[in-house]
């Protein structure tokens, strides 16, 4: 018994989409940058972690969900290196200044409230999680999603990666973080990646051995020897969802049954 | 209790805490909080770790020292490996924390103090550095930052890993410890209270007050413990986590998320809602929280809700350390046959109708505890701890 993937959706310096994002990995370091230009989400002050989040988030549940959303038991992981850097950045400067950090950056600093505002958008009634960590971070939240499903609490979950923002401490911590794990992990850019994943519908309930086998590894990240595809380097936790967001494209592609029709 | 009577399907191991460390305003170890939170002491007081001049509130519930929050979790971690007998430095073991950083030094970054980002303000090194502090060589490293649930989820997830035969040695915790940006954060929000104290499920409660609060347990297979001829303290018989799906910063007003998450993890323990004989709420002492957490109470109990207290009366808010903190107040519970007090308690509230174990510690058999926390962005967790 494993899991399968539902639906991707991926948006970032290749445009949207995950053919875009294959086609631009095999490209040329100075590839256009084709980033979506997003909207701001109401109710929050203008950030591009915010912006990519609900972005990606939506349209993969709007991939698997083409008419509109019901009440559903899923759950969310979100995994960042550095969360919403934009937005503590602002209210840090404040308090350093002396000067009273606005609340609302406050709150949506913390990487749970966007994740709970899509909850509410969509709605969805399960575990919300969110993951920062180096490496081994796409593998973290893999393994997260897989026992939340294991556990028999949700039967899809939304996994999702994101990185965004610009600034000084960004790349203070960007330097940081790559000298404690000897290698970068931090992309130059923004993007997020968002990938709905649940139980191959064999009728039985989940064990606890299931996974996905992409070879992403639990513990460590995967080798950056063997990069996901095409001539560009990336940081190994972006490298872990480029990698299961081209298992989904290539195992639809071949008719094995990714998406959500096949697998009912 | 039997094996099989907690610890959830059949096809789960059950999961043993067979260690914990604690740091709390009150200062390092199970001693300071016993003494403290199980007699109604309130550890607030002026803030002297930094200045609040510009701020609205000037109180917290920190200890006297300003620790880092790395050293302070190596110190715990180390006190919950000594207490569970194994080795001070395992080769392997998950290392699983619910934190932000330690945002001192972000704000001493963004001072111009230090150019260089420490690695300590960044959240997602904590767990990578604990295990290097530890001589931990091997095993899953993971940072969990889900605002106040953050140590909860930890603790869950470790759970997990041990229940399913993924890891056979876990440490599970988080910590918070105040700190000038936070706390200029909640006080800008207005969500601090302008009293001495916080006053959980009292009538006129104003608000929450910032508390530090570091914990690490240590999580086993039972039957790994019973070979080396252990004694666990306590089994984690059941976790869950839902969401409200109702608002980002305030929770949903019956409940609802909550109570989904407290069902499910009395159901994983194997239980029945009046098999629980005593809840450490979630309790910020804000009107909101603990109205909506009456009511979910109320939804996954009925009318028997059973005693129930926020000891966050006595050690403030420790925000993604509070799971952690109120996991070893509920084993000291367990251990002890004492319900801690809701201290600061006044008068009652007709939206909080529970008996809330009002300023008086209570000794009493315990067999079952259930500690629930809640975040923003509507996410909830419920733990269930049952005696070995």
């Amino acid at each position: 018994m494993g899991l399968v993937i539902q639906a991707v959706a991926a948006a970032g310096p290749w445009g949207e989409g995950v053919e875009e994002l294959a086609a631009w990995l095999a490209a040329p370091e100075s590839t256009e940058d084709r980033s979506p230009v997003l909207k701001n989400v109401v109710g929050f002050v203008k950030s591009p972690f915010i912006n990519l989040t609900r972005h990606t988030q939506l349209a993969c549940l709007a991939e698997h969900y083409p008419a509109a959303p019901q009440p559903a038991r899923i759950g969310i992981v979100l995994a960042s290196v550095l969360g919403d850097t934009a937005s503590a950045d602002k209210a840090s400067a404040s308090v350093a200044e002396g000067l009273t950090p606005q609340p609302l950056l406050f709150y949506q600093s913390i990487p749970v409230a966007i994740v709970g505002h899509l909850s509410i958008e969509f709605p969805l009634t399960g575990p919300l999680v969110c993951l920062s960590g180096g490496p081994e971070l796409g593998g973290s939240a893999l393994e997260t999603a897989q026992l939340m499903i294991a556990d028999g609490q949700v039967e899809l979950v939304l996994l999702s990666y994101v990185e965004a923002g610009q600034g000084r401490w960004r790349s203070a911590a960007a330097g940081t973080l790559a000298e404690l794990w000897g290698e970068p992990v931090l992309p130059g850019w923004d993007c997020s990646i968002s990938i709905l994943i649940g139980l191959a519908d064999t009728g039985g309930k989940a064990d606890t051995d299931m996974g996905i086998d992409i070879g992403v590894d639990i513990e460590a990240g995967t080798d950056t020897d063997d990069p996901p595809a095409g001539r560009r380097s990336v940081p190994r936790p972006l490298a872990d969802f480029i990698r299961l967001a081209l298992t989904a494209r290539s195992r639809t592609s071949a008719g094995i049954g990714a998406s959500h029709d096949e697998s009912r | 209790m039997s094996d099989r009577a907690v610890g959830g399907p059949d096809h789960r191991q059950p999961v043993a805490v067979t260690g914990f460390g604690v740091f709390s305003c009150f200062g390092r170890g199970a001693e300071v909080l016993r003494a403290n939170v199980f007699t109604g002491t309130a550890g607030f007081g002026e803030v002297t770790r930094f200045d609040t001049g510009g701020c609205r509130v000037h109180r917290a519930a920190h200890a006297r020292q300003a620790p880092e929050l790395t050293v302070v979790l190596e110190q715990v971690a180390r006190d919950a490996l000594q207490m569970s007998g194994r080795s001070a430095s395992p080769e392997r073991a998950a290392v699983l924390l619910g934190t932000q950083g330690d945002w001192a030094g972000l704000t001493s970054f963004w001072r111009g103090e230090r150019a260089d980002a420490a690695s300590q303000a960044i959240s997602g090194a904590h767990a990578a550095l604990l295990s290097a502090r530890l001589g931990i060589t091997a095993g899953r490293r993971r940072v969990f930052n889900n605002g106040c649930i953050a140590s909860s989820s930890a603790i869950a997830q470790g759970a997990q890993l041990i229940a399913t035969g993924r890891e056979e040695l876990v440490l599970a915790g988080g910590g918070y410890l105040v700190d000038e940006e936070f706390f200029a954060k909640f006080d800008s929000g207005r969500a601090l209270t302008g009293d001495e104290v916080i006053r959980p499920f009292s009538k006129n409660r104003a608000g929450l007050l910032l508390g530090d609060g570091v914990a690490m347990l240590t999580l086993e297979p039972l039957s790994s413990v019973r070979r080396r001829g252990g004694q666990p303290l306590a089994i984690l018989a059941g976790a869950a986590l839902s969401a409200d799906s109702h608002h980002v910063c305030r929770p949903h007003p019956q409940g609802a998320g909550l109570a989904r998450a407290i069902t499910s993890a009395i159901a994983q323990a194997g239980l029945a809602p009046d098999q629980i004989d005593y809840v450490n709420a979630h309790g910020t002492g804000t009107p909101a929280n603990d109205a909506a957490e009456t009511l979910a109470l109320r939804a996954a109990f009925g009318d028997r809700v059973p005693p129930t207290s926020s000891t966050k009366s006595c050690t403030g808010h420790t925000l993604e350390g509070s799971g952690a903190l109120e996991a070893v107040i509920s084993l000291i519970a367990l251990s002890d046959g004492v319900l801690p007090p809701t201290a600061g308690y006044r008068e009652a509230d007709p939206d909080c109708a529970i008996d809330c174990i009002p300023n008086e510690a209570r000794r009493q058999d315990v067999r079952t505890v259930l500690s629930s926390s809640s975040a923003f962005g509507g996410a909830n967790a419920a733990l269930v701890l049952a005696a070995a």
